[in-house]
């Protein structure tokens, strides 16, 4: 498999830092072109946070592949004001404390300019208020709505993925005009579950929709059949959100009881990512609709943004890795560090950002973004950055599983992801 | 506050294995929708059918462990590259990639060493005692007298207490993957067997530096290089620990034991939440296999009315554990080494992060994409299985030997046993149990 893709020369990371490395020493050398303008040649250091061991491991693997995409790329075009960018990993092990002591190292042992790339929120969480003491921008990749929410502080941002408040909300007029009115949510008792009861019970009843039933089941369980009596008969969609190893036991179980006759059904992609929908006992979910961050099977209307991205990160049509078939990727997520990275190109450059010492210039730049097109620095679609809240804002999409793949049926506006400012950072000191 | 993702989001269920070192991924979804629960019933009865064939064997007075000694090697000159290799990981823990799963100490300890070199020590024989880091002091310290004795009792103890604190650090400290972290555990470990080498001379080695107890151990069972298993107390003890070690590795993941410490398993907050309570988990869990071994010897004795001594019977029946503990070794890490074999190898071809691909592997990705279908986790699973049953039934096979060897008559041997026999099919079921169950941590 490997042979396969040899053609397709991507360095790995420690092949970008050397390659980072060596284009410090042929900088100083006479006539090299791409990088002498800069009144430096030292790389910008990104310090990633990444989730290499732990629960969010399925997840950092690709984060960290996307990462590496990005940076190659970023360096292949010059890198940032001239100056490579050198991507510095430290293993969070999807804990909070590790995320702090992380966010230390990259601050004094490995002179960061910046760190990124955060998944897991609790690591987010954990980690924010160090970086704001330290005074390093901090990127997170985590979709948690903790940053909008006014929770964090100015030097955390999340600027290349959308955040859950804006997703499930979103959902709401599309379920009410084309699926049903009348909904029971079954969702997961506990913080994950919560947001979306919330947020989406909130969305869909102002939509003019009704919730018929809320059924939390608890974390612990692997069988789900006592549960599926609940659901009351004239529920027209069932929005389920669990996760878990016991998803597919409920997906299986939930295909025997409904024996397609069923609502229709309407989940996220969070419960299945990075797993092959054509997996033993998910047959059930042919014709059910999930929420998608970005389309892991490239669609028709396939984007040359999104077709550049792929082939960067080395993802293929199915959203698996094009090295093994079975190998999916976390399609609806990952973009995310593509995105980020990007951004923090842009700053800089807006900033003309030297060093740490701009570190507030650089925060300023972002703020004062707002719209960033659909692109090959965007392949996820068009955002629009609310500098206010630290949060961006884009187009969600809605699949439908058939034949063992999921197409989009219907792309959000961004405008349908608003929700009203929780918090203004820009108000804060530095 | 909204922790959207502060649970494990797919069903790919990936956790912090025990062992600390790597993402160690289980694929429990599609696991839980195989017939496992007619698997763990055909395992068992396997076990138990050993057992009860085993007492209409006739009664053979037989010897319990091999008695073919392997004459130790004296340590020369080569040692010296092993010494060097060793210093160049540690150097490659300090100054390499920051990235665990990229840095040649992290993969060679927790991949090469931990789950890799055992499963060689059982197949091929005593490997580490060639390429251990402490020969080379055994070299230069020369032939001169050890200034002081260590007897097997003493140096034993300070290898059961030297194992826990390893095992601690293992599956208990927060990040004993950060290359860093990692290079100076070592160091200091390294630096301390050092000392011990340097007054006792070969028998620390020999009874004190937990790894080479415990591989040398293993390689008792090797099939091609014959060692003698001296059974002692407190071997028996040290043997008990690395059991009970490796069992509480697996229960640490699982939604039971989550469960227990009061942590919801699809939000597992990281491993500084569980330190208390994994360190409370993993001494307890010896502490009463300990109990629970020993009482089962007692019990057989007492059924068998036998006229041995409990402390030898205890001594001589724990070497029958080391195939269990064999095949839950396997078990336990074997997906870790699927995926960490796949780094380990990436490594290899480019140990000093240069861009070098000296095994010509191209644009190299590392795969999970065999936890994703049915057939593979299948596949998987069974073998898992299949060490753990062998494992047991090579252990009950063991210890009927043992009490042929120590008693008297088929009906005391057969008495004896029974505890013992029922035990042992119990724990064929806790290691099925543990490969089955969901687990979130």
């Amino acid at each position: 498999m490997a042979k396969q893709t040899k053609s397709l020369i991507k360095p790995t990371r420690r092949g970008l830092l050397k390659g980072a490395a060596a284009t410090g020493a042929v900088a100083a050398m006479p006539g090299f072109v791409p990088y002498v303008q800069a009144q430096s040649s030292e790389p910008i250091r990104i310090g990633f946070q990444v989730h290499r061991t732990g629960i969010g491991a399925a997840y950092g693997r690709w984060y960290d592949r996307t990462t590496t995409a990005a940076a190659a790329y970023i360096n292949e075009m010059g890198g940032i004001n001239g100056r490579p960018v050198e991507i510095i990993a430290e293993d969070d092990g999807t804990d909070p404390k590790r995320g702090a002591e992380v966010i230390e190292k990259f601050d004094a042992q490995h002179k960061c300019d910046v760190a990124f790339g955060t998944l897991f929120s609790h690591v987010v969480i954990g980690s924010a208020p160090r970086a704001g003491e330290l005074k390093m921008p901090y990127f997170v990749v985590s979709e948690g709505h903790h940053v909008a929410s006014g929770m964090l502080n100015r030097y955390t941002l999340q600027p290349g993925i959308t955040d859950v408040k804006s997703q499930v909300q979103a959902m709401a007029p599309f379920v009410n005009d084309n699926l049903g009115k009348k909904v029971t949510m079954m969702f997961a008792d506990f913080a994950f579950g919560h947001d979306h009861r919330d947020n989406f019970s909130e969305a869909f009843t102002r939509a003019g929709g009704e919730i018929l039933e809320l059924i939390p089941v608890p974390p612990t369980e692997t069988s789900f059949v006592k549960y599926f009596p609940k659901i009351p008969r004239e529920t027209e969609v069932l929005y389920h959100v669990l996760v878990g190893p016991a998803v597919l036991t409920f997906v299986k179980e939930m295909g025997n009881f409904f024996g397609g006759q069923g609502p229709e059904i309407f989940g996220f992609i969070d419960s299945l990512e990075a797993v092959d929908i054509n997996s033993a006992g998910l047959e059930f979910l042919d014709g059910s609709y999930f929420w998608e961050g970005n389309p892991r099977y490239a669609q028709a209307d396939q984007s040359e943004y999104d077709k550049f991205f792929r082939e960067k990160v080395g993802v293929d049509a199915n959203g698996a890795s094009v090295s093994d078939p079975k190998d999916v990727s976390t399609y609806a997520h990952m973009f995310g560090c593509w995105e980020t990275l990007h951004i923090i190109k842009a700053g800089m450059e807006a900033a003309n950002y030297q060093g740490r010492s701009n570190s507030a210039a650089l925060i300023e730049a972002i703020e004062a973004m707002s719209d960033m097109p659909h692109s090959i620095e965007h392949p996820q679609g068009p955002k629009q950055f609310n500098g206010k809240t630290h949060q961006t804002f884009g187009q969600q999409y809605i699949s439908k599983v058939s034949g063992g793949r999921m197409d989009v049926v219907h792309t959000t506006s961004i405008e349908d992801t608003f929700y009203p400012d929780e918090v203004d950072y820009t108000t804060m000191s530095f | 506050m909204l922790k959207r993702k502060a649970l494990p989001l797919a069903i790919l269920w990936f956790f912090v294995s025990a062992h600390g070192a790597m993402a160690h991924v289980a694929e429990r979804g599609l696991v839980l929708l195989l017939p496992t629960d007619i698997y763990i019933r055909a395992g068992v009865s396997v076990v138990g059918a050993t057992l009860l064939l085993l007492f209409f064997l006739p009664h053979r007075p037989a010897n319990a462990t091999k008695k073919s000694a392997a004459r130790t090697d004296v340590a020369g000159p080569l040692s010296l590259v092993w010494l060097f290799v060793f210093f160049a990981l540690v150097l490659a823990g300090m100054l390499g990639t920051r990235d665990p799963l990229s840095n040649p100490l992290s993969l060679t300890v927790w991949t090469a060493f931990w789950i890799i070199l055992p499963v060689l020590q059982v197949v091929f024989g005593d490997i580490w005692e060639r390429v251990n880091p402490w020969r080379a002091i055994l070299w230069l310290r020369g032939s001169a007298a050890a200034r002081l004795v260590l007897s097997e009792k003493i140096g034993t103890q300070i290898a059961c207490a030297q194992f826990i604190a390893v095992a601690l650090f293992a599956t208990v400290d927060i990040a004993p993957d950060d290359p860093d972290r990692l290079a100076r555990f070592v160091l200091f470990y390294w630096a301390a067997q050092v000392v011990g080498v340097v007054f006792y001379g070969a028998r620390w080695l020999r009874y004190a530096e937990p790894s080479s107890v415990f591989l040398r151990y293993l390689a008792v069972l090797s099939p091609f290089r014959a060692q003698r298993a001296e059974p002692s107390f407190w071997l028996a003890i040290f043997l008990l620990i690395a059991l009970g070690v490796g069992s509480f590795d697996g229960l640490n993941e699982t939604f039971w034991w989550l469960a227990q410490i009061g942590i919801n398993p699809l939000a597992f907050p990281g491993r500084s939440a569980v330190v208390v309570p994994n360190t409370i988990g993993l001494l307890g869990s010896i502490v009463l296999l300990i109990a629970v071994f020993a009482g089962t010897i007692w019990a057989g004795l007492y059924l068998a009315r036998a006229q041995v001594g409990f402390a030898r019977v205890f001594a001589h029946s724990a070497i029958a554990l080391l195939p269990i503990i064999a095949g839950y070794h396997f078990a336990h890490y074997l997906i870790s080494f699927l995926v960490g074999s796949q780094y380990l190898l990436a490594a290899i071809s480019d140990p000093f992060a240069l861009g070098w691909d000296l095994l010509g592997l191209g644009q190299y990705y590392v795969t999970t994409g065999f936890l994703n279908t049915t057939g593979t986790v299948r596949a998987i699973w069974l073998s898992q299985a299949g060490a753990i049953v062998i494992g047991h039934v090579a252990a009950i096979w063991m210890s009927h030997r043992t009490f042929s060897s120590l008693l008297d008559t088929r009906r005391q041997v057969v008495l004896a046993h029974v505890p013992l026999g029922v035990f042992m099919v119990g724990y064929t079921l806790l290691g099925l149990w543990l490969l089955a169950t969901p687990t979130g941590a």
